[in-house]
């Protein structure tokens, strides 16, 4: 009971998410989603998760919009500079060996599905913290670890997640 | 005025995926297609997406289609990451077709 207290914010988020799939407002779906959305979140907790659902998702809303916000530009500024490559006929790619300075996996993991999300950048490998990075040859948002170490701004944002 | 910004978005998705798709032709190796591809799926669907929402306006259509669009950016790159990490995998060097 305590743990499903915690997590009333993804119930009424899936509730949320049932109510727009049935286009309905009215009570009965509202009674609906909520029973679904505590069914599937402690089934997720018993079954599926090691950890609780809160300690493995654990993301603050501010941090999220910041991450999404960041992503969402840097998508098009990545995506506009695809653009030239194309143009210009610029295939030549690299791998890259980069080590995050962050030690949260949800961190880590969301850096990855940011680099992936970014035009010109593809996560191809990641042992603990080290995640292998294909890349156009001129990329240079994620350094390479033999070129010195510095934090991208992407950790910058995710970095807070550590604590 | 709404519809002319929504139609606008449609047009340049559409113009990122076709340079998307010259880029997949034009680029002869399998790591710089793949990372082409990418842009295809990311910024022309987003854009197109974006389109779509506000041709829709507030209504329940244009919030699936965000719930459409927030879980195909969860999974998409996924996708993206099993191909090229199975390549990478395999043995499959930079630039390995254009060296043949």
């Amino acid at each position: 009971m305590k743990k499903l207290a915690h997590s009333i914010s993804f119930i009424f988020i899936f509730t949320g998410i049932w109510l727009i799939f049935n286009e309905s407002m009215a009570f009965s779906q509202i009674l609906a989603g909520l029973f679904f959305s505590t069914v599937s979140i402690l089934f997720t907790n018993r079954y599926l998760l090691e950890n609780d659902y809160l300690t493995a998702y654990s993301i603050k809303p501010e941090v999220l919009f910041y991450y999404i916000t960041y992503l969402f530009l840097q998508i098009y500024r990545s995506g506009i500079s695809a653009i030239f490559k194309i143009i210009k006929g610029q295939d030549a790619v690299k791998i890259i060996e980069y080590e995050t300075c962050m030690s949260n996996d949800l961190a880590i993991c969301l850096l990855a599905n940011a680099i992936t999300l970014t035009p010109g950048t593809v996560t191809i490998g990641k042992n603990g913290r080290l995640l292998q990075i294909l890349a156009f040859q001129d990329e240079n948002t994620f350094t390479d670890i033999t070129e010195g170490k510095t934090c991208s701004p992407y950790e910058m944002i995710l970095r807070s997640l550590d604590s | 005025m709404i519809d002319f910004l929504a139609y606008l978005l449609i047009v340049i998705a559409l113009i990122f995926m076709s340079l998307g798709v010259i880029g997949l032709f034009r680029f002869k190796d399998f790591y710089s297609r793949i990372l082409i591809s990418s842009k295809i799926e990311t910024v022309g669907f987003l854009t197109i997406m974006i389109g779509f929402i506000i041709l829709s306006g507030l209504s329940y259509a244009a919030m699936k289609i965000l719930l459409i669009t927030i879980l195909v950016m969860i999974t998409n790159p996924l996708s993206t990451h099993a191909i090229a990490r199975s390549a990478f995998l395999s043995g499959y060097t930079i630039n390995q077709e254009t060296r043949l």
